[in-house]
């Protein structure tokens, strides 16, 4: 007895059918036209390499080796010229420059 | 698969579609969308929110995104996939906000709209897992069987689902039965 009015009471808040928007088809079509122009553009641009997670991952560890390979080369060369690297061309420079001076 | 072996003239239609042949979409798209839209807004009660998933469902469709399987209905599909947009919806816009917690006891004579609202907020408030199928065997008549099949549960599962959907509103409604 409980269960059927719960039921007719459920029933009640029921919300009555609704009719589609006049507008809606409309609007189903400029969503679809929307997408269809977002895709054209992403289209165009396919051709840019968008590296994976692990290439990117690569080419920072390569980058990371080769400039601390650089430094730990910098530092086999101490002492320094003036505060420069005496592995660098600048430090070579001053180099040859105090040479021709003391000639 | 060849087109004629397939019943459901729903599914042929998608089989076309995914083929490339879009020309009878607007079949499927008139045949359903009020259905669809009425599923929706049942869960949401937003027409807005509701059109919104019923286009967005039609643009799988069109995009031949739609999960072909001949041996299930075409609308237990579709209906799938509107229950389930539908309550993400309803989490994305937190639904608990509504208040949960009304009462008969409440009001001594509440109005006919007042009962509505104190049902629907009862529902409201229940677990997802409760509510949904509840909303389907109350307000969309669907079978036991149907239910089973567009919530991917098992038919005991359903009838106990609904038993205790039933068991939770009889005590938040005490008042009103």
């Amino acid at each position: 007895m409980q269960n059927d009015n719960l039921d007719k009471l459920i029933l009640k808040a029921a919300p009555a059918r609704i009719e589609p928007s006049p507008d809606f088809e409309t609007h189903f079509w400029q969503k679809m036209r929307k997408r269809e122009s977002a895709s054209q553009w992403a289209r165009a641009f396919e051709w840019i390499p968008i590296p994976s997670f692990a290439q990117a991952a690569a080419v920072l560890l390569v980058a990371v080796l080769i400039g601390g390979a650089g430094g730990v080369v910098s530092a086999m060369n101490a002492p320094e010229t003036k505060g420069i690297s005496s592995a660098s061309v600048a430090s070579n420079y001053l180099k040859l420059i105090e040479l021709e001076n003391l000639k | 698969m060849d087109l004629s072996q397939i019943k459901d003239a729903d599914w042929q239609i998608i089989q076309q579609i995914q083929n490339g042949d879009v020309s009878s979409f607007h079949e499927i798209f008139h045949r359903h969308k009020s259905n669809i839209i009425n599923l929706a807004f049942r869960f949401t009660r937003s027409r807005e929110a509701a059109e919104d998933i019923a286009q967005d469902i039609f643009i799988k469709i069109y995009e031949g995104k739609a999960k072909f399987n001949p041996n299930a209905k075409f609308t237990t599909w579709l209906y799938r996939v509107t229950v389930n947009a539908s309550i993400d919806f309803i989490r994305r816009r937190k639904f608990s906000e509504i208040p949960s917690n009304i009462t008969a006891e409440q009001k001594d004579h509440p109005a006919e709209e007042e009962i509505k609202a104190m049902v629907q907020s009862a529902i409201d408030s229940l677990p997802e897992k409760f509510r949904s199928p509840i909303l389907l065997f109350q307000f969309e008549e669907m079978s036991h069987r149907e239910i089973a099949s567009v919530l991917g549960i098992t038919e005991k599962a359903v009838e106990r689902r609904i038993s205790r959907a039933k068991e939770a509103l009889r005590k938040k409604l005490g008042g009103l039965l």
